[in-house]
């Protein structure tokens, strides 16, 4: 080969060596195709999603694809088990087995096609379950934001949100969640019924507390902190936690007559001296991590005006699954909180409230065991003021 | 004057007859070539969603075809929808990305005339990364985030060949790897300043991405990568009898009319190109650069005019296959450059240990 010349006609058995690419760089020009697209089914009724977007569902409803979302907070709006087709994967599988809908809903456990082992999720990317999602075969798919909704759309297939992430606050965006996905089933009256027992419950409450005529608010800090067997097993965990400016028990707070003594704190990782400096009045242990005596004993809190009294409680819910959260039990976690900030008010009704909520939304009868462990009774009874919670009181 | 041609500068093998060189002349282009298309027809077969390995090759065949699609298509939506917005991207992208380091490594390899010299040696991974990182943190866009990856890889390698000529002993040995590791570790520091400064939002994903991970691939990454890896590996490829005069040296390069300043800086942009398009969209996959010029080397020996083509074909396989790997074994998505790590670590080890005493030319 010239040096003068290096673009002569080189041998056929050279050749070989770019057609490979060849066919690469046509694969990849090949992506720029139109993407396929789902036709709109002939019987289909509109859902508009909480973006405002009109969505064709086909009727009769196949049922719904959860992406990313929680299967016991499906239920808890819907009570339609039926309705699910995916569920999530195994991960998914496990929290849900933990949470309490799953004693009233063990249908939606045990049934294996709802529940993906294949499917991967681990947050790095839209298309991680995106095949397991496409591999089910539902009605609708429901997301909050994120980048699995717009693709799906651009494909023609019906997902709608759940939030925009705009909402200006947690009551808003509960309210529109529960809309949303009532109406996707067909049965917008229900999530009309949650959301107004939801705002009798609160009226009850500040009716029952006369709030115009609290002498004062103490000051409350809702808190996690792991556990020390934890911390000794895991040596770089972050063991305290702070709910900062996304705080939706801010609203538990002050509905509960108290006021919020982490206000204006941002960062979620606070350090010790940061919560000696805010020396609240009560504590709220988040349900999953320290019980209040190992927290009690701690020596660095031991100057913290909660842990002289002993006001340290943990948040009802489960220790292994998830707290008395969403529109249904947030009523029930206010009214708690409510009883212990001003015990002088308020009559001991939240185990009656509690039974009352689930027989009437999930025809469940909780048995006085199960109120006692969502109750945190086991941790929290050593506390002042608890015994009214128990079953004799 | 009479021609030179490059067959007789090529440093002979005394154990093999000139023959041979001519029987495999077609057969190891034809294999490689097969096996990557058919790699990357059964990688399209992985997955959570069921699909044969002929549904997959119609679709893509149909896809690449430049011609409109059937009306009746023997697929589902759903089908090519997973293989047109899922797979392929993933597939497209890891193959790129294997083939452009391969390119990269053997491009320097060849330049440098040093057998261990990669992308991630001189320093071209580390500031490509950190020129990556930087533009995440200030929301660059996709053309933005390649731009100052390809901007921070090409200087960092001007700076490698900078502090390898202060040593006074030019741009071979072991000067240019000290200075290659020596520069990667600082702009390695300073991706770790970038870290310690972004949102906690940011990053795990800046983390995760920093580890070599093809997840998230869609059609804008793999243009990301296509064009500098197609093109520039196009130049390349042009150039590749041009690397064989510079592996001569830089006097007996001259001498036969290589004008070796340009041409040097010209392979180091097109590298820099590469590598940075490849950090950009799927961060650091180490050691690729360095081994498969290695086991290409051993397949057709240091000429570069099939050097060159079966790095990158090399490259794309081990690359694609690795990524396969990372999707099935567990459930998790391994990231690939924790794969490629584990992997190309062992082989350049024995790789070092079985040439040991022989010469560059004798592979």
């Amino acid at each position: 080969m010239s040096l003068r010349n290096p673009f002569r006609v080189v041998p056929p058995c050279e050749f070989m060596w770019f057609a490979p690419f060849l066919c690469i760089g046509l694969m990849v020009v090949g992506l720029l195709r139109p993407l396929p697209k789902f036709t709109v089914p002939e019987h289909y009724r509109a859902v508009v999603d909480a973006e405002g977007t009109k969505v064709p569902i086909e009727e009769p409803f196949r049922g719904t694809i959860l992406i990313s979302l929680d299967a016991g907070g499906y239920l808890e709006i819907t009570k339609s088990p039926d309705t699910l087709t995916y569920a999530g994967g195994t991960v998914d599988r496990s929290w849900f087995g933990k949470e309490f809908m799953s004693r009233i809903y063990p249908q939606v456990l045990q049934r294996g096609s709802l529940w993906d082992p294949q499917m991967i999720r681990h947050g790095h990317g839209p298309y991680a379950e995106l095949e397991s999602i496409l591999a089910s075969d539902g009605g609708a798919y429901l997301g909050s934001s994120g980048d699995l909704v717009p693709l799906l759309r651009r494909v023609g297939l019906p997902a709608l949100y759940t939030n925009t992430g705009k909402e200006k606050d947690e009551n808003e965006s509960e309210f529109v969640w529960a809309s949303v996905v009532t109406s996707l089933i067909g049965h917008p009256d229900r999530g009309a019924a949650v959301i107004a027992h939801y705002q009798q419950a609160f009226t009850d409450i500040a009716s029952d507390l006369n709030e115009s005529t609290l002498p004062n608010r103490p000051r409350v800090l809702v808190m996690g902190a792991e556990s020390h067997e934890k911390q000794n097993k895991t040596p770089n965990i972050r063991s305290l936690y702070i709910k900062s400016t996304a705080n939706p028990y801010q609203l538990y707070i002050l509905r509960a007559g108290a006021t919020n003594a982490s206000e204006g704190w941002t960062s979620e990782q606070p350090e010790a001296e940061r919560i000696l400096a805010m020396d609240p009045d009560f504590i709220f242990l988040m349900w999953w991590g320290q019980d209040p005596q190992e927290f009690m004993h701690d020596p660095r809190w031991r100057g913290l005006r909660a842990v002289r009294e002993r006001r340290v409680y943990r948040l009802p819910g489960n220790p292994g699954g998830g707290g008395l959260m969403g529109l249904i039990f947030q009523p029930i976690s206010v009214r708690w909180m409510a009883e212990i900030v001003h015990p002088d008010r308020l009559q001991p009704k939240t185990r009656q409230v509690m039974r009352d909520t689930y027989l009437r939304e999930f025809g469940y009868r909780m048995s006085d065991k199960e109120i006692d462990e969502q109750l945190q009774m086991n941790v929290n009874q050593p506390q002042p003021d608890y015994g009214r919670f128990a079953r004799n009181y | 004057m009479s021609e030179v041609t490059t067959a007789e500068v090529v440093v002979p093998r005394t154990n093999k007859p000139p023959i041979t060189q001519k029987r495999h002349g077609w057969a190891v282009p034809f294999l490689l070539g097969v096996g990557v298309l058919i790699a990357m027809l059964a990688s399209l077969c992985i997955g959570a969603y069921p699909m044969s390995f002929w549904k997959a090759a119609r679709i893509v065949v149909h896809l690449a075809w430049p011609f409109p699609l059937p009306s009746n298509p023997p697929w589902s939506v759903k089908e090519i929808t997973v293989v047109q917005i899922i797979r392929l991207p993933r597939v497209l992208l890891a193959t790129l990305a294997g083939m452009g380091l391969g390119m990269a490594g053997t491009a320097l390899q060849g330049m440098m005339r040093n057998p261990l010299v990669g992308p991630d040696i001189v320093g071209v991974t580390s500031g490509a990364a950190f020129g990556g990182v930087m533009a995440m943190m200030f929301n660059f866009n996709p053309a933005g985030i390649i731009g100052l990856a390809f901007a921070f890889g090409l200087g960092a390698m001007a700076l490698t060949f900078g502090l390898a000529k202060l040593a006074r002993s030019g741009t071979n040995g072991l000067a240019l790897i000290l200075a290659g590791v020596f520069i990667g570790a600082f702009f390695i520091a300073l991706v770790g300043l970038i870290q310690f400064l972004v949102p906690d939002a940011k990053l795990p994903t800046m983390v995760y991405w920093l580890l070599g991970t093809f997840v998230g691939a869609d059609e804008k990454k793999v243009f990301m990568i296509g064009i500098p890896t197609l093109v520039g590996g196009a130049v390349l490829m042009l150039l590749r009898w041009r690397i064989n005069l510079l592996s001569l040296g830089d006097l007996d390069a001259k001498t036969l009319g290589v004008n070796v300043g340009v041409l040097r800086w010209g392979i180091i942009a097109l590298v820099s190109l590469i590598v940075a398009s490849q950090v950009a969209v799927s961060g650091i996959v180490g050691w690729v650069g360095l081994v498969v010029p290695h086991c290409a080397r051993m397949l057709v020996g240091p000429d570069h005019r099939r050097l060159l083509p079966t790095a990158a074909l090399l490259g794309g396989l081990f690359v694609l296959g690795l990524d396969d790997l990372t999707r099935s074994i567990v459930k998790a998505e391994l990231p690939v450059g924790i794969l490629t790590a584990l992997i190309g670590t062992p082989i350049v080890c024995f790789l070092f240990w079985k040439t040991q005493g022989k010469g560059w030319g004798r592979e």
